[in-house]
């Protein structure tokens, strides 16, 4: 086994705030469709909004840091070995096989999570957060925003975005426990350092 | 020291400061200081009433309330064109919406009588200052020169006013004062108010003339709280002294009519009765003494006598906001006028924007009156006048019902066609959620079940369905026939119902008020011949009354919670997606199928991994 440093140290803290943010607003956010009542309306409400604006900036961050480091390229899809990572995340993982991806800085990524984290940015994060900022201003709605969508349009795509980050909230924490040991897999999303094969 | 009270209650209702209310504070606290030392210097006023010589010696030579009025309108001489263009005179509204002529003489009322003088005698006296027959601005007209029984009064210096100086006497209307309003009176019409030009060309009419001395100034103007109009019987006044200090109208001189309408005080209205004289800031920010000290005017402002805000049409959502010297600066009376309308700018942000982006839907007061009768007395709430003794259910520190409001009611008119077998609404609210001006406002509801008598020959009164009031145009009472007669037949019924409330006869019969009475008599107008027996009938009733006074401090306003919870107090208004109060049953139970399937699969998939790791 060999140390690889996998994550840089932007990269663990972007992971971690957008991590408590995303459960933070999670939280608040089901308080406020009435799901679970922990808060009042007035501290879920405030909660939200000021968490809102805290992931918009960790999220501007990133985003800048994605494209001036190239990073942005772990994200392109590629169905070259998907169908492998797949039988081995059904089978291979039970009956003990190694991994049929073997992770490096330049491939941090394998073609499973490449997809999933991109249907996660592209598809989930926009919608939360677009459906979130017109909720937030829907009294400023112009003219040709309120002829095409009501309140309730908006509130359904807001709601479906947070049941679908919830799915994959709770995806991506059990596969965090797929790792060689229980705790590997979050002990390098810590330290940075993950311990991969030496048959690199 | 009665000369500086006057000029007291000016200072205080100093037209600049509904803007700069809170900078005058200080000045009106020492105001008030220097009249409590009795000093001169807080004085404002440019007339001493107890200083015009030609009105004392002309209420000394006869001290009645009609007396009071001549010498009054002696300088004051378009008062009497001002009140007689009122609704206080006429108890008729125009509404400016539809054209229809409402107002209390039109509309069924579900307090109409005052049934505690019938059951209990001795409290006769206070029930009938307290009952609406007290309540019109008028000394009954037509005989000279005392206008009524003053003449019967113990002495010029102490006149009582009597009971039978009242516009009614006998059954119903038989001296009504309106009944002589000129022919020529413009017929009202939607842009146009009901109300005659003051002061116009019919001051030679005789009974223009007699009207004018039969205005009651007294009641509104009288400063020393001793003036009332109950029976000659109750306590005697000085009405030179109240004729020498009249001043601005108070919370107190309001209140005698406003206050007890319906019978008792509190009755009527739920958020005005007497605790509103001298309330806790907890019960009224706004006329606390611990608070702006405002009297009725201080928002109803009065312009020529005529008060804005009625209830009849109200403004239920103000865009103009902080009133201007413009031609809208009469009208203070929405919160708006003085408030603005960003009130919440002052809280921190984001929190008192997020307040701010409510109050385009949400009316000041559904907020800010958390609950109303909070003062300590009793609204009524329900009024079986059917049962002896008539049972009432009243009540205090009540929820309010919420309604989005346009500000327009639609009353049912006496002349209405009315389906006896179900609950009759008496009003019912103008607007819905997709109207841009109407706002969630809070109601008072009251039922009542109540005698409805029947005429036993079906009269040619218009008639109006009440079901589609709402569209009724400008034209409604010119096209109401039509519209009735199908309305009565669709209800199986073809007769025509006249509002008449047993209450009514039964108060009248026991005061005695027979038309055979020498007060009738005296009455240049004949009295109607006695109806046919009517058919009586039992109805329900159910009536709204917005509720717009008895504002709370700030901080005991409602919080977001009390509304955007599922079971929260705007649970019962539909059609609108509202945060919070309102679940997405399919979404929700999709989202919790994916959320549940996601966690199943997971703890599945671990289970295998640590059972065949284990078996390994």
């Amino acid at each position: 086994m060999a140390q690889l440093y996998v994550y840089t140290r932007f990269e663990r803290f972007w992971h971690w705030t957008q991590a408590m943010l995303v459960i933070g607003l999670g939280v608040t956010g089901f308080d406020l469709h009435g799901t679970i009542d922990l808060f009042s309306f007035e501290q879920a409400s405030e909660l939200h909004r000021y968490m809102l604006w805290a992931l918009i900036v960790i999220w501007i961050m990133a985003i800048f840091w994605h494209f001036t480091t190239g990073e942005w390229r772990h994200y392109i899809p590629t169905s070259k070995n998907l169908w492998e990572v797949i039988d081995y995340c059904a089978v291979g993982i039970v009956m003990g096989d190694d991994h049929p991806f073997i992770k490096s800085p330049r491939r941090k990524l394998n073609p499973l999570q490449r997809l999933v984290y991109l249907v996660l940015k592209l598809m989930i994060n926009p919608l939360i957060l677009i459906s979130g900022l017109l909720y937030l201003y829907y009294k400023d709605w112009p003219a040709w925003v309120s002829q095409d969508l009501t309140l309730t349009d908006v509130a359904t795509a807001h709601v479906l975005g947070a049941y679908l980050m919830t799915a994959y909230l709770i995806g991506h924490v059990y596969m965090a426990t797929t790792g060689h040991k229980l705790f590997s897999l979050l002990k390098a999303m810590i330290t940075g350092y993950e311990e991969v094969p030496d048959r690199l | 020291m009665r000369k500086s009270r006057i000029a007291c209650d000016r200072r205080r209702l100093s037209p600049a400061s509904p803007i700069k209310r809170r900078r005058s504070a200080p000045i009106l606290a020492i105001g008030l200081l220097l009249c409590l030392l009795g000093g001169e210097a807080g004085a404002e006023a440019t007339g001493d009433h107890s200083r015009f010589t030609l009105m004392r010696v002309l209420l000394w030579l006869e001290a009645t309330g009609a007396q009071v009025t001549e010498v009054c309108t002696q300088c004051h001489n378009e008062a009497q064109g001002q009140i007689r263009s009122t609704i206080h005179w006429g108890w008729e509204f125009s509404e400016p919406r539809t054209g229809r002529i409402a107002g209390k003489r039109h509309i069924l009322n579900g307090f109409c009588g005052g049934s505690e003088s019938l059951t209990d005698p001795d409290a006769a006296n206070a029930a009938f200052r307290h009952s609406c027959f007290a309540c019109h601005v008028s000394y009954r007209r037509g005989s000279t020169p005392g206008f009524g029984s003053w003449g019967d009064a113990p002495g010029p210096k102490h006149a009582p006013v009597s009971w039978e100086a009242l516009p009614w006497s006998g059954t119903g209307w038989v001296s009504d004062p309106w009944e002589d309003e000129p022919e020529s009176e413009p017929e009202p019409g939607p842009n146009s108010p009901s109300q005659t030009d003051p002061g116009n060309g019919n001051a030679d009419n005789q009974t223009t003339l007699a009207q004018d001395a039969a205005i009651d100034c007294l009641v509104c103007h009288d400063t020393t709280g001793t003036y009332h109009r109950g029976p000659a019987q109750s306590a005697p006044m000085n009405l030179i002294w109240i004729a020498e200090s009249v001043g601005r109208s108070s919370r107190r001189t309001c209140g005698n009519c406003h206050f007890y309408g319906g019978g008792a005080d509190g009755a009527k209205h739920g958020d005005l009765d007497s605790s509103l004289i001298q309330p806790p800031r907890e019960v009224d920010v706004h006329m606390s003494a611990e608070g702006a000290d405002l009297t009725c005017a201080g928002c109803h402002n009065p312009e020529g006598h005529r008060l804005p805000g009625s209830r009849h049409a109200m403004l239920a959502r103000d865009r103009d906001g902080l009133d201007k010297p413009s031609k809208h600066y009469q009208s203070h009376a929405s919160c708006e006028s003085c408030h603005g309308v960003t009130p919440h700018a002052e809280r921190a942000a984001p929190y008192g924007a997020r307040l701010d982006a409510h109050i385009d839907r949400v009316a000041c007061q559904t907020c800010h009156i958390p609950e109303f009768a909070r003062g300590g007395v009793a609204t009524r709430l329900w009024w079986d006048q059917t049962s002896t003794p008539p049972r009432m259910v009243a009540a205090r520190n009540i929820v309010p019902t919420y309604r989005f409001f346009n500000g327009q009611m639609h009353y049912t008119l006496k002349s209405d066609t009315i389906d006896p077998d179900r609950p009759v609404a008496i009003n019912r609210i103008g607007g819905s959620w997709q109207e841009e001006n109407a706002r969630i406002w809070p109601f008072k509801v009251v039922r009542a079940r109540q005698h409805l008598l029947q005429e036993a020959e079906p009269t040619a009164i218009a008639a109006v369905d009440v079901q589609n009031v709402p569209n009724a145009t400008a034209n409604a009472t010119a096209n109401a026939t039509a519209t009735g007669n199908a309305t009565a037949n669709a209800l199986g019924t073809s007769d025509s119902y006249s509002w008449m409330w047993l209450p009514w006869v039964w108060l009248t019969d026991f005061l005695g008020w027979a038309p055979a009475d020498d007060s009738s008599a005296q009455s240049p107008v004949s009295p109607p011949q006695p109806p046919p027996a009517p058919r009586r009938t039992v109805i329900e009733t159910q009536m709204f009354w917005p509720i717009t006074h008895m504002v709370a401090p700030a901080e005991k306003a409602l919080r977001c919670d009390d509304c955007h919870r599922p079971n929260g107090r705007l649970a019962g208004l539909p059609g609108f997606y509202m945060p919070g109060r309102d679940t997405m049953p399919a979404l929700d139970r999709f989202g919790l199928f994916l959320v549940l399937f996601m966690a199943v699969t997971s703890g599945l998939h671990g289970l295998v991994r640590i059972l065949w790791r284990r078996r390994r």
